[in-house]
């Protein structure tokens, strides 16, 4: 990149946006102007031209993975990055690819029956709680109780899982 | 077994990095990454004023691009004119003196501060040594710290980079507050506000606040700062509670130039609560300190000893 029109439509353009997004993911300002910083320095000493429009999915991808390096090597507190990536998988149970799904499903089922059929109600079947308590016959505090419990356990064992993936194909081998 | 060591998503990255994930779990990545990335908004109380913030980072790109154009082309005849610089100094260097005007600046018992011409602030420790010019011309703000260290507060002025030789190193700033320490095997710079770029024989290193600059045996590296560094000696009169008679020690060095040989390691980690009043002079102080620990500092010119 070696046209400073550009540059600094991309940086006017896009800075504000990165910046809000790699403090979110670190929670520390100075590191996450840092990112920002860095991340532009290396579009400026880009050998080739980007057009604007691929700019911004090259830098959002660039700032994700100065955010993945700075947690692999504790450059702020992990607990951030990781509870949001809890809370994400939890609420996009749905939507997650069956390849990975089958692992947390087997989260799922290590949760005592009814508290899994709560959550299953709860987070697949968008019930409310209102329905679900008439439906089962318990109480909504009851159904509220099952409900926290259910994902701090589910979050638990999240914490907990190592990726299988390999062991996956490993065994697939044999 | 399978143990757990890692939390699964440490365990996902490092395999992203080593391209061992399958595409699922990459997407996973992705699209989670991606939704906060939508979710991100500016929020002032958090993140501080947007101005700045934009202000701030652009200037450290600047720092960073604006040298490699300019530096770069002759950064081969750098390591050149450096030793030019040493060898030529007798002759080369008056004249020079004469046209930019230099003034010493020298401390002996006492730290000092002074104001420059730009309105930038000098906190000089004691037994120190810096040379300015009476007026900055030109493009840059150059001075030199030649002995000893110091505490910097660069005043603002985006057009006329200040620039500190200390040794072998040059750091370059915008506006910032950060420290140097020089001495005959290392030097270090440690910054405590803004961003300051630091270089020393063909090496570079950009400092962010808490990371400090060493440079020893010819190498440059970064290093997080110890938070005990970071007490303002050089304005306000300094207060340790319970410390360790060691942090004490590396306050002292800080503020009077002075080096401290200890026979006995044992004595470092005896706590102590000091009172060291913004003009005391080290004599003082050290009084104060034997009356309290039974030890006998004692100053032998710049070098302090307890038996």
């Amino acid at each position: 990149m070696k046209n400073p029109e550009i540059f600094e439509k991309a940086y006017t353009e896009y800075w504000k946006k990165l910046n809000a997004f790699s403090y979110t993911m670190t929670q520390d300002k100075d590191l996450a102007q840092h990112i920002v910083q860095d991340v532009f320095i290396d579009l400026w000493e880009r050998k080739d031209d980007l057009n604007i429009i691929a700019i911004e999915s090259y830098l959002f991808r660039a700032v994700k993975n100065q955010v993945f390096k700075h947690y692999q090597n504790n450059r702020f507190d992990k607990t951030v990055l990781e509870d949001k990536f809890e809370d994400y998988i939890i609420d996009n149970f749905t939507s997650i690819d069956p390849e990975v799904m089958d692992l947390l499903y087997s989260l799922l089922d290590r949760l005592p029956e009814k508290r899994k059929e709560v959550l299953l109600m709860y987070k697949f079947q968008d019930m409310s709680i209102d329905q679900i308590a008439s439906e089962l016959g318990i109480s909504k505090q009851t159904v509220k109780n099952q409900i926290s419990s259910g994902l701090k356990q589910l979050r638990e064992g999240l914490k907990d899982l190592v990726w299988l993936a390999p062991y996956v194909i490993l065994h697939q081998n044999f | 077994m399978i143990k757990r060591i890692k939390h699964c998503l440490e365990n996902l990255i490092d395999r992203s990095f080593q391209n061992k994930t399958s595409k699922a779990e990459e997407n996973l990545l992705n699209d989670f990454a991606f939704t906060e990335y939508q979710k991100s908004k500016w929020n002032d109380a958090l993140m501080g004023n947007s101005d700045e913030g934009s202000q701030n980072i652009y200037e450290g790109i600047q720092l960073r691009i604006g040298e490699k154009k300019t530096f770069n082309p002759y950064l081969k005849y750098m390591a050149a004119a450096s030793i030019l610089f040493l060898v030529g100094l007798g002759f080369f260097y008056k004249p020079n003196i004469a046209a930019e005007k230099q003034l010493t600046f020298k401390t002996s018992d006492v730290p000092k501060s002074i104001k420059l011409s730009d309105g930038s602030k000098i906190y000089l420790a004691a037994n120190s040594s810096f040379q300015y010019p009476a007026q900055f011309n030109g493009g840059e703000r150059k001075v030199s710290l030649l002995k000893g260290n110091a505490f910097f507060a660069v005043a603002k002025d985006k057009k006329h980079p200040f620039i500190i030789q200390s040794g072998n190193i040059k750091t370059k700033v915008l506006g910032t507050s950060f420290h140097i320490r020089l001495s005959k095997s290392k030097c270090e710079v440690m910054v405590v506000t803004g961003k300051v770029n630091v270089s020393a024989k063909g090496q570079s290193v950009d400092l962010v606040p808490n990371e400090e600059a060493l440079f020893t045996g010819e190498k440059l590296m970064k290093l997080p700062i110890d938070k005990s560094l970071l007490i303002n000696w050089y304005t306000t009169d300094i207060t340790l509670n319970q410390a360790t008679l060691k942090q004490v020690i590396i306050i002292l060095q800080y503020k009077y130039g002075v080096a401290f040989e200890c026979k006995n390691e044992d004595v470092l980690t005896m706590p102590v609560t000091v009172f060291i009043e913004k003009n005391a002079s080290l004599d003082s102080v050290l009084k104060q300190i034997n009356y309290i620990t039974n030890l006998k500092f004692n100053i032998y010119d710049e070098i302090v000893k307890v038996n």
